[in-house]
């Protein structure tokens, strides 16, 4: 009863917060505004209405669905690792996103010093943000799949974990040498990546971000009952029937189409896929993902929308979403770590 | 008793007065400051034995930073590490701005290395860096110490960005290896960085030919301006957004400053900066979308390009009216950008072609263009 008390208040203020994100922004839009875009939208001037459809929509949707799906992915890899400090940040998912898009954008000016005919080509390429988002996702998919492999070799999950860092490590250190080569014009794409941001996203690519976190999503709902099971241990999971290797690859699949594709998008943005997997164990006292999974996403969702409101509304300059999330979610990973100690 | 003490009093008052009026004279006797026009970070001051260079707060931040460099006819004189001979010897280069201020003061053969030596479009400096007359210098800002240490230059020419970024160079001169600040980018007017060529002039020993070099492109500068149309009210926007981030400059930073020249107004007249803001892509997208002309669209060489950034900029009306340049026309195949180099010294040229693009007239309007291109 409890469980679904905390659901119908979630849902509840993401809706309030999601419709009050939408009013927003360097130019602050009434209420009336956002209703009548959903349903009178001809009562709106041509100014309100591109600036919904094509700024608002856009940034607070994104905000929704990516907080939701890093959370979500948060989750799967806590299980999957059995690690309660496994998260895409942390286990070099990110990190492999990170080099995905250092390679298609400042790999340009690297190959362009080998073969400098080829510059124009590579410079057009690496500008095109769905080419970011590609290489991005499949960043993080290498990454994941190292660290998948290695897994069935090491079940410690602290050995796991120093091997995300050294993952991490070496690829900021491939990123670093991409750097030195790189042209100043490319080196201000990949910084300015970095930083984080839920308003790049145009209507036109949302449908390519929905529909990755959608089959992320199902994948991850596909494979609770088997989630549910592998929490006892592989060995306990095979003999009640569970196939653990499968189980594996759709959740390394639904892991990279969530947190892969919303970092390649957004940019790195830290500490939420960690902390919302935490906090709802803590609110809701248990670990099956049938409550667990709606819950992350919901809770994901919301602290990602609050986010973007706070950094939306503080400054009028562009403030990183990564900034906020970190001071949000630091805090409480120091309380979970002190909280598991006792 | 009344008229005692106001005769004392003015008599100190008087006496005060001749001290200062001789101190002046003074020193008018020993030194001379060269007028500076537009340059506020530098002081060129002859005194009898030298030359004093004094540059103020080199980089960003700095406050009350005063560097005093000391250059002499005489090589014997020129013994300590602020104390240099003048003579178009063996100069290090850490931004190209540097390289062409002195390839205009026709010092090519001055300069034994650069930073980032494979971005240099001069096609005479090419073949040098080629046949490795030239040394490249390092990577951006962080020198490389051991190959200067080889090179022995005379002077590192060199740009801070910030307090802590400025270790390399300190170590540079813990090594014995002098460094010379050069703040021509911190300037807002272009004719400002320009007149830097007058503290390059001082070490080649040029300062005739940097005169004269400043004075007629000044000259160029303000015949072009006195001719523009100031009713034009033409709007300009620049550059592109990166992920819903948009850096726009700000009104005190040198392009704005040649746009107001050029009789135009800019998106970002009401930013208070001399560098660029990271503003919200919302931001922009509600003043900028009336924007008449935009420019400098970065790498992207067409329209497609620029929509494959970010496709909500089909809304901008500049975009809609095709009224799209780049500075992007002079360009080597490694990526090295003529408008960064010689655009330092021709700033005439630069507010030449702004005057072309807000100009009604478009026809044929490439082969009027010397740094900047149509983007279609």
């Amino acid at each position: 009863m409890k469980t679904v008390w905390y659901f119908t208040l979630g849902i509840s203020v993401l809706l309030i917060l999601y419709f009050y994100g939408l009013t927003i922004g360097s130019q602050s839009l009434d209420i009336s505004v956002v209703f009548n875009y959903f349903w009178s939208s001809e009562k709106l001037m041509d100014f309100e209405l591109l600036t919904m459809q094509e700024l608002r929509i856009p940034r607070v949707t994104v905000a929704l669905l990516a907080g939701g799906a890093l959370a979500v992915s948060g989750l799967q890899m806590q299980t999957l690792f059995r690690n309660p400090l496994a998260g895409p940040d942390v286990m070099g998912v990110n990190a492999g996103a990170t080099l995905g898009v250092a390679l298609a954008v400042m790999g340009a000016s690297l190959f362009s010093t080998i073969f400098p005919s080829i510059n124009d080509n590579l410079s057009s390429i690496s500008y095109h943000s769905l080419t970011l988002a590609t290489a991005g996702s499949l960043g993080s998919l290498f990454v994941l799949l190292l660290l998948f492999t290695v897994s069935w070799r090491l079940t410690d999950s602290v050995t796991l974990l120093i091997l995300g860092l050294l993952f991490s490590y070496i690829i900021s250190a491939i990123v670093s040498v991409l750097q030195f080569f790189s042209h100043p014009s490319f080196l201000k794409v990949f910084v300015v990546w970095t930083m984080g941001s839920t308003s790049g996203i145009t209507s036109g690519q949302m449908p390519y971000l929905f529909i990755s976190i959608l089959l992320g999503l199902i994948l991850s709902i596909v494979t609770i009952p088997a989630m549910n099971i592998m929490l006892l241990g592989d060995m306990y999971a095979r003999t009640l029937g569970v196939n653990v290797k499968r189980t594996r690859v759709l959740v390394v699949l639904s892991t990279t189409l969530l947190s892969g594709t919303v970092t390649a998008f957004c940019g790195p943005i830290s500490f939420l896929a960690i902390a919302v997997p935490h906090m709802c164990r803590l609110l809701l006292k248990t670990s099956q993902h049938q409550i667990l999974l709606p819950a992350t996403f919901l809770l994901g969702s919301l602290l990602l929308v609050i986010s973007d409101i706070v950094t939306s509304s503080i400054t009028s300059f562009s403030l990183p979403i990564t900034t906020f999330t970190s001071l949000l979610g630091i805090p409480m990973l120091i309380w979970i770590i002190i909280k598991g100690r006792k | 008793m009344q008229k005692f003490v106001l005769l004392i009093l003015i008599f100190i008052i008087n006496s005060c007065s001749q001290q200062q009026k001789e101190s002046i004279t003074h020193s008018n006797i020993h030194t001379d400051t060269l007028k500076i026009e537009f340059a506020k970070g530098f002081k060129i001051i002859d005194k009898q034995e030298y030359t004093e260079i004094q540059i103020f707060d080199p980089w960003q931040g700095a406050r009350g930073k005063v560097f005093s460099y000391k250059l002499n006819n005489d090589s014997l004189k020129a013994k300590s590490l602020q104390h240099f001979y003048k003579s178009p010897s063996r100069f290090v280069c850490m931004s190209t701005t540097h390289v062409a201020l002195l390839t205009a003061l026709d010092c090519r053969k001055s300069i034994t290395a650069i930073s980032g030596a494979k971005f240099v479009y001069d096609s005479v400096l090419s073949v040098m860096i080629k046949n490795g007359e030239i040394a490249d210098a390092g990577y951006d800002q962080q020198l490389d110490l051991e190959k200067m240490f080889v090179l022995k230059p005379n002077a590192i020419f060199a740009f801070g960005i910030n307090e802590k970024g400025n270790s390399w160079l300190q170590k540079a001169e813990n090594l014995g290896i002098p460094v010379v600040w050069v703040a021509d980018y911190l300037e807002s007017h272009p004719l400002g960085k320009l007149e830097w060529i007058k503290v390059f002039g001082e070490f080649c020993n040029k300062r005739e030919f940097a005169n004269q070099y400043f004075d007629s492109v000044k000259q160029n500068y303000n015949v072009l301006k006195m001719k523009v149309n100031k009713q034009s009210n033409k709007m300009i926007i620049s550059s592109l957004p990166y992920m819903g981030v948009w850096y726009i400059s700000g009104k005190k930073s040198y392009l704005v400053q040649m746009i107001h020249d050029a009789g135009a107004s800019y998106i970002g007249d009401n930013l208070d900066s001399h560098e660029s803001i990271a503003l919200n892509i919302e931001q922009v997208f509600v003043k900028g979308r009336e924007a008449d002309v935009w420019i400098n669209t970065d790498m992207a060489k067409t329209r497609k390009e620029m929509l494959q950034t970010d496709e909500r900029l089909q809304y901008f009306k500049a975009f809609i009216s095709r009224n799209i340049y780049s500075n992007i026309k002079r360009m080597s195949k490694e990526g090295g950008n003529d408008y960064w180099e010689s655009g330092i010294t021709n700033p005439d040229k630069i507010l030449n072609d702004f005057i072309e693009i807000l100009s009604n007239d478009t026809t044929d309007i490439d082969k009027r263009l010397h740094f900047y291109k149509k983007i279609n």
